[in-house]
């Protein structure tokens, strides 16, 4: 199968600190790539840059047959690549339903209508009542984002990934940080995300809680400074000596 | 205190509130959204203020005048935007500081170069030249009274503008969180410019129609940016309705201080030293209003959440 995503020979560095060394990666179409590794290994880098925020000082990132190494991240956006941020991006003093409908004009109207009344339309509402729905916060669409539980904040910050119908979704520690229902409902959704009939994106996911990524993921990818020191599948990963070692005096994950 | 002239100044610090407001409205969104310190923007209302004068010079038309004024404004602000700004986003506010202060130098001199010296003074269009009847023996300029409705109705169109429609909606959420907006698939170096455009219309606005008030000079737009400087921080910097309440208050405090103040400490003092202590008062009043402000409330009036 053609891979959806592949980056080859990506480095990234911050001054003397090389944060991404040399990173080989794929996400097949469907598959959940899952990102793991020590605090500190260049996961939140590597995310970065596939997102378009920062720039890579070599190699190359190449999208559904599309060079994309120098697109701005609002045009890899348009491209189909979405993303939810480890610090959770959602608008604080705007409603639930208003979040929501920011994706969906951020997806849809470019350019023209920028005049016309945000809430009143009915195709941007029912567009997000139906991410809202399919998250499970449409009883809260009034609430304000930033009043509400951080799983919630998340589901909300994922929904919203959701509006554009992305083909690549790259998900930074949605589930570090919740409590365990929470994170029992972020697995649910995630793996109803990736079953989705017609849409399957791919899913990059950095995560530290193991568990989740052990039940979501077709393949792991470890980093340790930098560097990729394993890719396989989850099975296999579990085994290895290596991603044990690179793990030693970080147990507390 | 004479009513018919409390009457007059409260009028003339309105009017003075809604002038500041247009040049506070975009400075405070250009500030909470891009992060940016734009010193540059006094020069903008010189802009609008020259442009005004040699369209309505030219074609006699006040109207016409204001409309060349605030699409000349606007032009230029897109150009100042997109050839020195960008490049000042990322840097610390002291480079954003010393470059914008080194264009207020640049445009100075060019309009130096290009009208002179001298001040350009504009005369008030014809059909608004008299004086109305605001009460019965207080005659005050028809001028000044449209000047306070057009700015009252574009402060009112702004506020629908950014709360309201698509383009607000951008913008607000832009101001909170540029780098998700930007993952939403938003062209937030567009966006920027747009609000940029917008503030530099809204600018040139305010100095076409101070034309006929004040005198039109090189340098004109640096008092003016001053006091819009201390609207912005009192009403809580990015926050349009604070800009708004802010504006209307300095325009108050600075009119009515100056106009009452020096009478009202001849009353308390001797003659000799209100007469020192008055006039110096009543320009410290606006700052004095501000740390006042900022004493109770840190973040200004209403500080537009970000987070």
């Amino acid at each position: 199968m053609t891979p959806l995503l592949s980056v080859r020979g990506l480095v990234r560095r911050y001054g003397a600190l090389v944060a991404v060394d040399h990173v080989e990666f794929t996400v097949l179409p469907g598959e959940v790539h899952a990102v793991i590794g020590p605090n500190g290994a260049g996961k939140s880098s590597f995310l970065a840059l596939l997102a378009g925020e920062a720039r890579p000082d070599a190699g190359e990132i190449e999208f559904a047959g599309t060079n994309i190494t120098r697109l701005p991240a609002f045009a890899r956006a348009r491209l189909g690549i979405a993303r939810a941020f480890q610090i959770t991006a959602v608008i604080p003093d705007f409603p639930v339903l208003q979040n929501a409908v920011l994706a969906v004009l951020a997806s849809v109207g470019r350019g023209f209508g920028m005049g016309r009344a945000a809430m009143h339309d009915p195709v941007l509402l029912d567009g997000a009542r139906r991410l809202l729905a399919r998250v499970g916060l449409a009883a809260q669409e009034s609430r304000l984002a930033g009043d509400l539980a951080h799983g919630a904040q998340r589901q909300l910050e994922l929904a919203m990934a959701l509006a554009g119908r992305p083909r690549l979704l790259l998900l930074d520690e949605p589930i570090a940080g919740t409590g365990p229902e929470e994170s029992r409902a972020m697995v649910a959704l995630l793996q109803s995300i990736r079953q989705a009939p017609g849409e399957r994106p791919g899913i990059v996911l950095v995560e530290h809680d193991l568990e989740a990524v052990f039940a979501l993921a077709d393949r792991i990818t470890v980093m340790a400074e930098g560097r990729v020191i394993a890719c396989d599948v989850p099975d296999r990963i579990r085994a290895d000596a290596a991603v044990r070692a690179a793990y030693l005096g970080d147990d507390a994950r | 205190m004479d009513p018919i002239l409390l009457l007059t100044q409260a009028l003339n610090g309105l009017q003075l509130g809604v002038m500041l407001f247009l040049m506070a409205a975009g400075l405070t969104l250009v500030f909470g959204i891009m992060g940016l310190i734009n010193l540059a923007h006094g020069s903008l209302y010189m802009a609008g203020a020259y442009a005004m004068a040699a369209v309505f010079a030219w074609s006699g038309s006040f109207l016409a005048g204001l409309a060349a004024a605030v699409a000349a404004a606007a032009l230029l602000g897109v150009a100042i935007e997109m050839a020195a700004l960008r490049l000042l986003y990322r840097r610390d506010h002291l480079d954003q500081v010393l470059a914008t202060f080194g264009l207020i130098l640049f445009f100075n001199e060019l309009a130096r170069i290009i009208w002179g010296p001298a001040a350009i003074f504009v005369t008030v269009p014809a059909a608004l030249s008299h004086t109305v009847e605001i009460l019965p023996g207080a005659p005050y300029p028809a001028y000044r009274l449209v000047v306070i409705a057009a700015g009252v109705a574009v402060a009112a169109g702004l506020y629908l503008l950014i709360a309201r429609t698509r383009l607000g909606m951008l913008i607000r959420a832009g101001a909170s969180n540029r780098t998700m907006v930007s993952a939403l698939g938003v062209d937030i170096g567009r966006l920027y410019t747009a609000v940029f455009a917008l503030g530099a219309g809204l600018a040139a606005l305010a100095g076409a129609m101070a034309g006929p008030i004040l005198s039109v000079e090189p340098g004109m737009g640096e008092p003016v940016l001053i006091l819009t400087l201390v609207v912005i921080v009192v009403g809580g910097i990015g926050s349009i309705r604070g800009a708004f309440a802010a504006a209307l208050l300095i325009g108050f405090v600075d009119t009515i201080g100056r106009a009452f103040l020096p009478a009202l400490l001849r009353d308390l003092l001797a003659p000799s030293a209100a007469n020192a202590v008055g006039p110096a008062l009543a320009s410290m009043l606006i700052y004095l209003t501000m740390a006042v402000v900022l004493a109770i409330r840190p973040q200004g009036l209403f500080a537009a959440r970000t987070g």
